[in-house]
């Protein structure tokens, strides 16, 4: 009881920051020190996380709203708030050719980046360049070293109780992601998705979003196998200002794997909003062909 | 053979502590924080079983003061993962043991703090950063080692 009202009284000092209109000096300090003190109740208090982390990403918005509100002009003011701001670091290729027209990076070498679990069997392997005029290119990499199996990362989520069938559940597997770097820094992440929303839906953020359309995401397995599984749960959803509600959502794997580098196509099927945030109703897992998408488009996220 | 029988007093041991520990830890905190720092003087490792969180916080004399926003780095964490962090403590032996370990803060080394709330009540732990007690070593190695140096890059 105590932990909750010391939570409400952080988030009525909060308000000041919250509701206000531009962004002042003053209230770059009060939003830095508000900051300072939720991160601090977030320590004290880690059973409380995920309501601390609901006010930190609202203060977080707040404070972006305001400093876009000081350079945009009175009509576009009066516009209502786009829903796309969140990808604003996003590009996306027109069609599935290897080229982005507003490449404004310069050369940078793009690395097939793997995902272990212990950091020292991680491996980075230079696979293609993306040119100062944004063209692209991407060779095969070869095999690399993996300490995870397939049963952790293709599994029903949230219930003892519903299984998961794996032909062979100890298959050598991993993930790995494109990484685009200029003199060894990375400056951001290469993906393919139909959107630039699909590509955000990979992220911790985006994690249970159901914006339309399909990604592919990339892992190398030890040799042939297959998973299937038809997973429904329920979680907490919310549109990270006032609605905090249960939804139904559904996970489904029919996933047939060989030996070597597979893609696997993960798309949304419906959606449900909570407030104005889409949240998928079913998310489905199957291995496809690169070759024959035509549909895909390559994305790009500025780090 | 004394290696096997001590592997297998160590996972039983693992086992008992993840068993007890399971129903009864909700959240668990790592914090180090050096008083006489510029830049990020706060580096905290915040995990349930859902989630782990790293939050670097800038210090608080002048010359860092808004110099730099707080990081924030969410990711999802996995159940084998929570379940390490379960096994690599056990709550019925912190719930005798002092609530401040050597002299933090006394030398030039950051101060620790370890939280770890439960069902009944939060336990909270003060050490010194570079040197925490053996009951605690291995699961603030395991936060701010392991779990959080991983996933980084993904966005």
């Amino acid at each position: 009881m105590r932990t909750s009202m010391k939570l409400q009284w952080l988030f009525l000092i909060c308000l000041p920051v919250i509701v206000g209109a531009q962004m002042t000096p003053e209230d770059e300090r009060m939003y830095f020190e508000k900051s300072q003190q939720l991160a601090q109740f977030l320590g004290e208090h880690p059973e409380k996380m995920d309501s601390i982390l609901n006010e930190m990403d609202r203060l977080d918005k707040e404070m972006r709203m305001k400093k876009t509100t000081k350079k945009i002009t009175p009509e576009k003011a009066a516009q209502p708030e786009t829903t796309e701001a969140h990808l604003s670091n996003y590009l996306i290729s027109s069609g599935n050719d290897m080229v982005f027209d507003d490449w404004g990076y310069g050369n940078a070498e793009i690395l097939l980046v793997t995902q272990p679990y212990k950091p020292e069997n991680r491996s980075e392997i230079k696979v293609g360049i993306i040119n100062d005029d944004g063209r692209f290119s991407i060779k095969k990499s070869k095999p690399v070293p993996f300490d995870r199996t397939i049963k952790d990362f293709f599994k029903c989520e949230g219930s003892q109780t519903i299984g998961t069938i794996h032909d062979n559940p100890d298959m050598g597997a991993i993930p790995a992601y494109f990484s685009v770097r200029q003199d060894g820094k990375e400056i951001g992440v290469l993906s393919m998705a139909t959107s630039k929303q699909q590509a955000f839906n990979n992220s911790p953020a985006g994690k249970y979003r159901g914006d339309s359309g399909f990604r592919i995401a990339l892992f190398y397995i030890e040799g042939p196998t297959s998973v299937k599984a038809n997973c429904t749960r329920n979680i907490e959803a919310t549109d990270y200002n006032e609605i905090i509600k249960q939804i139904e959502i559904t996970d489904e794997f029919d996933l047939s794997f060989e030996a070597g580098w597979n893609f696997v196509k993960v798309s949304i099927h419906g959606s449900q909003n909570v407030g104005n945030i889409p949240y998928y109703k079913t998310k489905k897992y199957s291995v496809i062909s690169v070759d024959r998408l035509t549909d895909v488009n390559w994305v790009f996220y500025r780090l | 053979m004394n290696y096997f029988l001590a592997t297998l007093f160590f996972l039983q041991v693992g086992f008992c502590n993840l068993k007890t520990n399971s129903t009864a830890v909700l959240g668990i905190t790592v914090r180090y924080f050096s008083p006489l720092c510029e830049g990020y003087c706060t580096v905290q490792y915040t995990a349930n079983q859902n989630k782990k969180v790293m939050m670097e916080i800038p210090g608080t004399i002048a010359e860092s003061k808004n110099e730099n926003n707080i990081k924030r780095t969410v990711s999802l964490l996995r159940p084998s993962e929570w379940n390490l962090l379960l096994a690599s403590f056990s709550l019925e032996e912190l719930k005798n043991l002092p609530k401040t370990f050597g002299c933090p803060g006394c030398d030039d080394g950051p101060m620790g703090l370890l939280i770890i709330a439960t069902k009944d009540t939060i336990y909270q732990f003060n050490f010194e950063g570079e040197e925490p007690p053996d009951s605690i070593r291995k699961l603030t190695v395991l936060m701010n080692d392991n779990l959080f140096k991983e996933n980084t890059n993904k966005k």
